[in-house]
């Protein structure tokens, strides 16, 4: 590499070349008949290839699709709320725990994403429902004295998707949290912090890029919630990826479906931009 | 009113006495080093005093007051650490700012000291910069400041220029002492290097296996060690073990090996006693030359130094003897093979514990 580097760059760029075909293929090509898809026009039945912005007129003027979209990023902003919240501290225990309790914690944070989808929500079900096992135990303990709504509403999609995606939020906090040498929150404590002060002051800053990755992954995987907000969620919660199912699915409008996608796809863009510039802020300057 | 007071201080990791047992107590403006090898127990001994460790048994006092079991933040010590450990989010000026934040100082008067702080380390033009903007020297007198603007009743640092290179390392010793005798501070050193121990300190505790094997000035510790260990530690040395043949008040004739040697030091006749000899203070002549009229032998190996030239000599009596001289010594013409003639001044030869 040293004797020739302009050969030699050519031949690193070289290794990626299986990899870009694969996208190529998988990814670019879908998304150049996705984004093409959405500008045709559907018109009884039929689909006509062209540029028209009829898709994107509707989702502006419809009145449904951009409530669903906000319904959608609403729901998002909550999950990922609350799995951050849930996620922190267990990734603080993990970074205190010894070998065996960490590789424990690991399995069991992973264990909902080695379930089936169908059988982690059904679960749920006998858990959240009127007469499952939360309720029963309340009322049994003549804590409560009617059933409380645990699903078939919000909550319940937020507390399955918050269960099924933790280990996004909880892995790159966690890694972020090793990084910190513990000689500065030492140094923070010996020069007269209190615990939660070392944490609001040196833990939590100096963990932040871990947060910000675990807000991306975790904003981005929510606002693609299907089956969850369909089974917990009853009639009650709409996402938009259920209302793109069902136009495409059932109404056969792959032209609107496309826009309503590139809608969705879009907003994911524009939470990465977020997470990237928040990423800018917390990194302080260094010269080296 | 001494600063620090250790009492039979032990530290028990499952079955392993990381600490076995310190007394020590630092007096008040006083520089105490603990020094010794890897795993000897120094870092936690200064971990006691600035509670990141509690004790399994014994007393930890600070100004008088006890403190064993109390949480670092509500103990007022400043503490310097190897890597640092500044805080990376943060300007020096808020970094060392931080301490009187921590105490609810006011604006004013916290802006004050912070701006004396780094006025003191020579880093006012740097205030608003962050740690990474700055060379690793200037990140240990950040961390000086840090931990001085607290005005702590003991300033601890742990092995503070282990990250520096050598021209470095020699002018923060001198800034650092200098520091400390102007400020007036107690200040407990932790370091694995006796060059460092024996130019900063006022007092050396040298520490192995999880306990102090001799506490004293630099010339004590390293004229007249206690025993084995610490005068294989403080540098190079003889150890020869010898017979007493004679005693008169504190001298002793004896004999190593063919060896005559007059000690300073006491036995009964016929005991076999441990001597030190510290290289540098045998006389070394060659063989024949006028004056020398020393112990016969020969030059067995010789490293140069550039300032000095370490010989090993082989007597003809059977021992062997490592001796320094400066390089501007005569006698630093010699070489491998040649005759020489050792002389060691009496009183020289040190009896230690083995």
């Amino acid at each position: 590499m040293t004797a020739n580097p302009k050969g030699g760059r050519y031949r690193a760029w070289g290794l990626i070349v299986p990899t870009g075909v694969l996208y190529a293929v998988t990814f670019g090509i879908p998304m150049a008949m996705l984004l093409s898809a959405s500008f045709a026009r559907f018109e009884a039945g039929r689909t006509t290839p062209g540029f028209f912005l009829d898709n994107y007129t509707r989702i502006a003027s419809d009145g449904v699709t951009l409530q669903v979209f906000w319904n959608t990023v609403t729901l998002s902003a909550q999950i990922t709320a609350v799995g951050l919240v849930v996620a922190f501290p267990v990734a603080m225990l993990m970074r205190r725990a010894g070998p065996g309790m960490r590789l424990a914690l690991m399995f069991v944070l992973v264990s909902p994403l080695l379930t089936s989808i169908i059988v982690r929500n059904v679960a749920w079900m006998l858990i959240l429902g009127r007469s499952g096992l939360i309720n029963t135990w309340l009322m049994d303990w003549g804590l409560i004295s009617s059933p409380l709504a645990l699903m078939y509403n919000r909550l319940g999609v937020i507390i399955a998707v918050v269960h099924v995606y933790l280990p996004f939020a909880v892995l790159p906090i966690y890694a972020a949290l090793r990084a910190i040498d513990p000689a500065r929150e030492n140094a923070a404590a010996s020069l007269g912090a209190p615990p939660w002060r070392v944490f609001v002051h040196i833990t939590l800053p100096l963990a932040m890029p871990g947060v910000v990755a675990a807000f991306t992954l975790l904003f981005i995987l929510s606002m693609g919630v299907y089956l969850t907000p369909v089974i917990l969620g009853g009639n009650f919660v709409v996402t938009l990826p259920m209302m793109i199912t069902d136009v495409a699915r059932n109404q056969y409008n792959w032209p609107f479906a496309s826009a309503m996608s590139v809608l969705l796809l879009a907003s994911i863009v524009v939470v990465v931009a977020l997470a990237s510039a928040l990423n800018r802020a917390f990194s302080p300057p260094r010269n080296d | 009113m001494s600063a620090v007071d250790l009492e039979a201080v032990v530290k028990r990791y499952g079955r392993v006495e990381a600490v076995a047992g310190v007394d020590l107590s630092v007096e008040s403006g006083e520089f105490v080093t603990l020094l010794g090898p890897s795993g000897c127990g120094k870092t936690t001994t200064l971990q006691m005093i600035a509670g990141f460790v509690i004790p399994t048994s014994g007393q930890v006092r600070i100004g008088g007051r006890d403190c064993t079991r109390l949480a670092p933040h509500r103990r007022n010590v400043g503490m310097v650490f190897q890597n640092y450990a500044l805080f990376p989010h943060m300007t020096l000026q808020d970094n060392v700012a931080f301490g009187l934040r921590m105490r609810g100082v006011p604006r004013a008067e916290r802006d004050r000291r912070v701006g004396e702080a780094l006025a003191l380390v020579r880093l006012s033009d740097y205030a608003d910069r962050y740690p990474g903007q700055i060379s690793g020297g200037q990140q240990q007198r950040v961390a000086l400041a840090r931990a001085l603007v607290i005005r702590p009743d003991v300033l601890l640092l742990d092995e503070p220029f282990g990250a520096l290179d050598k021209h470095l390392r020699d002018r923060m010793r001198v800034d650092l002492r200098e520091l400390q005798k102007q400020l007036g501070i107690s200040l407990v050193f932790v370091t694995h290097d006796q060059e460092e121990a024996l130019s900063m300190s006022d007092r050396i505790a040298v520490m192995e296996g999880g306990l102090i094997r001799q506490i004293g000035t630099p010339g004590d510790i390293y004229e007249r060690p206690a025993n084995r260990f610490v005068a294989e530690f403080m540098g190079e040395s003889n150890i020869l073990t010898a017979r007493i043949l004679s005693t008169s008040g504190s001298e002793a004739e004896a004999d190593a090996g063919g060896m005559p040697l007059r000690l300073n030091g006491s036995g009964a006749r016929g005991d076999a006693v441990t001597v030190m000899i510290r290289p540098e203070k045998i006389m070394l002549g060659r063989a024949g030359a006028a004056g020398a009229g020393g112990i016969p032998g020969r030059v067995a190996a010789l490293q140069y130094f550039g300032s000095s030239v370490h010989y090993r000599i082989a007597l003809d009596c059977g021992p062997e003897l490592t001796v320094i001289r400066p390089e501007a010594d005569p006698v630093s013409r010699l070489a491998v093979g040649d005759g020489v003639e050792v002389a060691i001044p009496p009183g020289i030869p040190f009896v230690i514990d083995d």
